[in-house]
């Protein structure tokens, strides 16, 4: 019987251990906000990708260095993530500092 | 003589005059003009209201230059320029932006230069190609997961891993997940030499190991944060 519970519970921990592991950790509210970006992505980048996206040709802006393909992405899942707010929020932030 | 000659210049002028307006219907409004409209009109669209006055000229700027580069659809510089006097007309362009944006994506999510073309067991379906100097940036690879998103633990990803390995970016691929995020990536790595396919989309790994050195150091595999990742956690 207590065989069966250690079991039980070193299962449990291995399984919970496992699903920690696998959570989709992608982008948290967060980590936009605070976190270090990449160095080809800039939040106001990710706000021109929108804009670009919304009213020009995506392709050619990459083509043409104007956004790189990391902020279209970003723009992309955040207009799809419903979290492009947040982005707007760290541009504000870093446009702020920058004018320091 | 002379008369003759600024008959032909006078011509030459009042031809080519219409003829520029008739190839860039929106040349009446300044480029800037068309710029600040647009980027309040789309941003507005997507549920941003409020953008400070220094976002906005920033975005405005940078949008501008993106209409002289002949980014933006002429069609809608055209009835962006011809709503200027009248910007809460805008909003009546906002079908016009959702159709787009729904076009451009899916059109972008098609595009080599999208990580939507990495497999799902993270390899490329070609040798990385894109990452061949003149890429924009470097392609693919320096995508951290699929946003591009803030990273973090650098340092954690050093000794992660197989990058010298040669056979490992199968591997790292097929990893999948675990380690993730943006190890070949974003950096140098990830361009060239076939660094795209390991940053895999990563499932993952965000986070932990992530954006590797490896990637930077050995063109970008990422074999990088597999792996290691998890044991570190």
């Amino acid at each position: 019987m207590t065989g069966a519970l250690v079991a039980f519970v070193v299962g449990a921990i291995a399984l919970g251990t496992l699903a920690a592991c696998s959570l989709p950790t992608g982008v948290e509210s967060g980590n936009i906000l605070t976190d270090e970006l990449p160095n080809n992505v800039s939040a106001d980048g990710v706000l021109l990708a929108a804009v670009i996206l919304s009213s020009g040709d995506i392709q050619a802006a990459v083509e043409k260095s104007i956004v790189s393909s990391a902020e279209v992405n970003a723009a992309r899942d955040a207009i799809l993530a419903n979290t492009l707010n947040l982005w707007r929020q760290r541009a504000e932030t870093d446009v702020a500092v920058a004018s320091e | 003589m002379i008369r003759k000659i600024l008959i032909v210049i006078g011509l030459g002028l009042g031809l080519s005059v219409p003829v520029a307006f008739v190839a860039n219907p929106a040349s009446g409004a300044t480029n800037d003009a068309i710029a600040q409209a647009l980027v309040g009109a789309t941003l507005q669209n997507l549920g941003l209201d409020e953008l400070s006055a220094d976002l906005s000229q920033e975005l405005v700027g940078q949008l501008a230059d993106a209409i002289d580069a002949g980014v933006i659809d002429p069609a809608i510089s055209a009835q962006v320029a011809s709503l200027l006097e009248n910007p809460a007309m805008l909003s009546g362009l906002a079908d016009v932006f959702e159709d787009h944006r729904d076009q451009e994506s899916n059109s972008w999510s098609q595009s080599p230069f999208s990580e939507e073309v990495v497999e799902d067991d993270g390899t490329v379906g070609d040798d990385g190609s894109e990452g061949e100097p003149g890429t924009p940036d470097g392609g693919i690879g320096n995508v951290p997961a699929r946003t591009g998103a803030p990273v973090e633990n650098t340092e954690d990803s050093v000794d992660s891993g197989d990058a010298d390995d040669p056979e490992s970016s199968d591997d790292a691929g097929s990893g999948g997940g675990d380690g993730g995020r943006g190890d070949g990536g974003r950096g140098d790595g990830g361009r060239g030499d076939g660094g795209r396919g390991d940053n895999g989309r990563g499932d993952g790994g965000r986070g932990d190991n992530g954006r590797g050195d490896n990637g930077r150091d050995d063109g970008g595999r990422g074999g990088g944060g597999r792996g290691n990742v998890s044991d570190d956690d």
